[in-house]
């Protein structure tokens, strides 16, 4: 699984953009060509500085946003012209970064209205397995999700992704703004979500932790991908580093 | 991560989270506490006052109250779902009236038929301004000014057309105004039995709809985030419309009660009644849909006790004395959250 993503072998990518152009404001394209591929039961990590697009590339796989140019491809299907809503039912669920969770609605609740795109399995297996996976929220399933810290919203948002039994999970910055021992905690999730056979595509500010435990990474800038490969061949690559990862010292304090 | 929250000392962790637990009761049931401000106001009347005008002017309280909150339910499922603050809600009570009316009155079908009817076509109006306005607007990317000046212009449309095809001179729908029941001491009007009585059986059908079945949670998923609620599956043109037809549905209906209730209707009445509307969503908490059907029952019960106290004449100004102290103590409202960065 760990081939370096390269050009054609279509039938075998999960998930594939070829050429995608977006952005909010007409004229202004955030992303400019970005072609990233993902492969089964693999954890892809998009890195970058701030503003080359990361989020918006995952917006833009998800509907959210219409991509100008290029297209997205579930094995092979093109997805570009779907709505969100539709797209959550073909296998695919995303994890926004902020406002993630319905905060006046139980955690039980929460997960309920991820089921509404769910595929196949019955729900009740689909909430042991979520309680399972976060016992926390199996003791505070009637508790409102606004109610509740950053750390277990992120895991509310997270269960509620899982809940239609994805095939593939999108994650937009799932450490931002926790506490270092939930940082540690939600990278845990991630990485035992991916064991059970959900392929991952993550975009992280916790560029060196990220990479450190995904089979590949993609390193964004300037709306198109720059650099590509195993995690810890990005690690390694000097000069990777040096323009992308601080250097060293300055992403490891954040 | 469970070991995140590990306890130093168990008698200081007791302590802790006793106090958390009455925070978290105080914000998971404000309807609890609701209740409880109420049941000691009342308390505090009847001491003054005797029981038997507290009684009888708490249960003219909830037959307002009962119309108030179904008005006030759809307005506030509009403003949550939609971020539209719908000045021409008032006025889809209006048009109920006025349809229950042209159906008992001028084609002279029974009123339970016209009650139908009134809901059906209000709804109908409801669908069809999503369509013809909100949506095209919304598409367009509309700012909420753009979108509020629309609201105050339909209301003007709708009155207007109203009173051009209708005249000014009150109508009445062909109920019974005199014959009243008593018991216990109480007087209640007949018709206003059954305004009551009806319109509690559609609030606790609403309450049940909202938090027991898909289309409520789903409705609910919309006013708390948009977005989200797209992301997560849900088909949120259909959650629109289906939110348009109720909101417009039960303004209907609530016109059909109010004039039921009070006898006559004129082309201002819903108008009037939309201040009042506005401040039981308020009351409640913004976007709300249990807080709406709360504060209407409140501002229904605050204005007829104040009579006790003042002039019949004041009523309107008790009630909004009541919200800005509700206001001052609670922002967000009975019901509503304080946003979390």
């Amino acid at each position: 699984m760990s081939q370096p993503a390269g050009n054609g072998d279509g039938a075998a990518a999960l998930l594939r953009t070829e050429g995608l152009v977006a952005g909010y404001v007409p004229e202004v394209n955030i992303l400019d060509g970005v072609d990233i591929v993902l492969h089964d039961a693999e954890i892809v990590t998009i890195v970058g500085p701030n503003g080359a697009g990361k989020s918006t590339l995952i917006k833009t796989v998800f509907g959210l946003l219409r991509a100008r140019e290029g297209r997205v491809l579930l094995r092979g299907e093109d997805i570009s012209q779907r709505k969100p809503h539709t797209i959550s039912r073909s296998g695919l669920s995303y994890v926004p970064q902020l406002d993630n969770v319905f905060p006046s609605l139980t955690v039980q609740e929460n997960l309920e209205l991820g089921a509404l795109a769910r595929r196949g399995t019955k729900a009740s297996e689909r909430f042991e397995r979520m309680y399972e996976l976060f016992p926390r929220l199996a003791e505070r399933r009637r508790q409102s999700a606004g109610t509740m810290s950053g750390g277990e919203r992120q895991m509310v948002a997270m269960a509620r992704a899982l809940m239609p039994d994805p095939e593939v999970l999108l994650l937009d910055e799932p450490s931002a703004g926790l506490a270092p021992a939930f940082v540690e905690a939600i990278f845990e999730k991630v990485a035992e979500v991916n064991q059970a056979g959900v392929t991952i595509l993550m975009v992280e500010q916790n560029a060196r932790r990220a990479l450190g435990f995904s089979t590949r990474g993609y390193v964004l800038d300037l709306g198109r991908n720059r650099f590509e490969g195993p995690g810890h061949e990005l690690l390694d690559d000097p000069k990777v580093a040096e323009l992308y990862l601080g250097g060293g010292s300055r992403i490891d304090e954040q | 991560m469970e070991a995140e929250a590990s306890p130093a000392q168990p008698g200081a962790l007791g302590r802790r989270e006793g106090r958390a637990s009455l925070r978290t009761t105080m914000s998971a049931n404000p309807g609890l506490v609701a209740a409880g401000i109420v049941l000691a106001i009342a308390v505090a009347l009847i001491a003054t006052q005797g029981l038997q005008p507290v009684a009888q002017t708490g249960l003219n309280g909830l037959i307002s109250g009962s119309y108030f909150a179904l008005g006030a339910v759809g307005l506030t499922l509009v403003y949550g779902t939609l971020k539209l603050v719908n000045f021409a809600h008032g006025d889809l009570l209006t048009f109920g009236a006025y349809t229950a009316f042209v159906a008992n009155i001028t084609l002279g079908l029974p009123i339970l038929l016209a009650v139908l009817a009134a809901i059906v076509v209000t709804a109908a109006l409801g669908v069809f301004t999503e369509r013809v306005m909100w949506r095209p607007m919304r598409a367009k990317g509309a700012g909420l000014l753009q979108l509020l000046l629309m609201t105050l212009g339909l209301a003007f449309v709708i009155r207007y057309a109203i009173q051009f095809v209708a005249g000014t001179a009150p109508r009445t729908l062909d109920v019974d105004v005199t014959s009243s029941v008593g018991f216990l001491g109480l007087r209640i009007g007949q018709t206003q039995l059954v305004v009551m009585l009806a319109g509690f059986a559609v609030l606790i059908g609403v309450g049940v709809m909202l938090r027991s079945t898909s289309l409520g949670r789903q409705m609910r998923a919309l006013s708390d985030n948009f977005d989200l609620a797209e992301v997560s599956g849900i088909d949120t043109d259909r959650v629109v419309m289906a939110t348009w037809i109720f909101a417009a549905g039960l303004a209907g209906l609530a016109g059909v009660l109010y004039t039921s209730s009070i006898g006559t209707m004129t082309p201002n009445l819903g108008f009037f009644l939309l201040l009042t509307l506005f401040a039981a969503v308020i009351l409640g908490g913004i976007g709300n849909a249990y807080g709406a059907l709360a504060g209407g029952v409140l501002l229904g019960l605050a204005q007829e006790w104040s009579t006790l106290l003042v002039d019949a004449r004041w009523k309107l100004a008790v009630g909004f004395l009541v919200l800005i102290l509700v206001l001052i103590v609670r922002p967000q409202g009975l019901f509503g959250r304080k946003e979390r960065l």
